[in-house]
């Protein structure tokens, strides 16, 4: 059976383990061949900014593990602009592969969804 | 249709906030643990709210919160029957 | 199971002691159980995964909540499942961890089950509601 599975990723990454513990649960759900859909939004954004180098904290790059969903056959990954926006975050600053999108747009994602996670 | 669940202080955590900001008008919300103290919130106490507000019993009395008249106040049965009459239940802690 | 009845998992992502998750978790359990719902599955992830502790002594005159999960899931024949990947990091591992590992000790307590996202991925699947606390 096919679940509508959407997961909301609203922490930052690194400070906690959060953003790691949703990426696992993405990953594993796609392996079990589910219908994933994935937000970034308020501080979840962070996760996705490029030139993340975690290397002195030994953790593993966040920003690297998103990029490889495209691998896992992830494709609607999508972040919040609203959220964007407060933390002057600009486009061009972002990994490739996620879709902006606005409030309309998340509560469509929201009503579509079967299950609703939020790390 | 979806049912948000409140755990956190409004005074000290945004969870209520980035709630608010995709709550629809026919979503509900149910404040439980620290979440209780949203009853004084202005957030929550804005009378153009469409959507409805509950808050579990056991976590207001504890805090020894007073009723609002903005929301009602539910056992844990009612919780789960709540939950049932929403399509899903997303949580914001 | 009755044939009226919804099914329910739980998803717990908060520690035992520090946070209330697992008091209201445990409160939405029994008031679904005794309207009778099914409760598929109680998965614990993260910090939580550390309620599988078997050496947690509560003081003796607060409530044991470890044991109030172990009860309600002997009781009621509930699927209890700790994360392996959050458990084994944070020290909670059974006997076939311990021997793979050669770790220390096998603290996990009996009763619950150490398994993978997967376990949780299906609760997903096969419930009408997914609840996190």
């Amino acid at each position: 059976m096919k679940k509508n599975i959407l997961v909301i990723l609203r922490s930052a990454p690194y400070g906690t383990s959060k953003a790691r513990d949703a990426i696992d649960l993405i990953l594993t759900s796609a392996a079990y061949d589910q219908d994933i859909h994935v937000l970034f939004s308020h501080d979840g954004v962070f996760q996705i900014v490029e030139n993340q180098a975690p290397q002195a904290l030994e953790l593993k790059r966040i920003s690297s593990l998103i990029s490889a969903f495209e691998m896992y056959d992830i494709e609607n990954v999508f972040c919040d602009s609203t959220s964007l926006t407060e933390r002057n975050i600009s486009l061009n600053q972002l990994i490739n592969g996620i879709r902006p999108i606005d409030q309309t747009e998340i509560a469509t994602l929201i009503n579509n969804a079967d299950t609703v996670l939020s790390f | 249709m979806n049912l948000h669940l409140i755990f956190s202080s409004p005074f000290s955590s945004s969870s209520l906030k980035e709630c608010l900001a995709i709550i629809q008008p026919k979503d509900a919300i149910v404040l439980l643990e620290d979440g209780v103290y949203a009853i004084q919130h202005p957030d929550l106490s804005n009378t153009s709210i469409q959507f409805k507000c509950f808050a579990v019993t056991a976590d207001t009395d504890a805090r020894g919160l007073t009723k609002s008249n903005n929301l009602t106040c539910i056992t844990y049965d009612e919780l789960v029957d709540l939950t049932l009459e929403y399509q899903k239940t997303i949580s914001w802690r | 199971m009755s044939k009226h009845g919804k099914t329910f998992s739980l998803l717990v992502t908060s520690p035992p002691w520090s946070s209330q998750a697992h008091i209201t978790a445990l409160n939405f359990a029994k008031s679904l159980i005794q309207k009778n719902h099914h409760l598929y599955r109680v998965f614990f992830y993260s910090d939580a995964t550390t309620v599988g502790i078997n050496s947690s002594v509560p003081p003796q005159d607060e409530f044991n909540l470890p044991q109030a999960w172990l009860d309600l899931s002997k009781q009621h024949n509930i699927d209890l499942v700790i994360c392996i990947s959050a458990g084994i990091k944070r020290g909670i591992l059974n006997t076939a961890e311990q021997d793979r590992y050669s770790a220390a000790s096998a603290p996990m307590t009996e009763g619950y089950e150490l398994s993978g996202l997967g376990q949780l991925v299906d609760a997903i699947i096969q419930s009408d509601r997914v609840i996190t606390f």
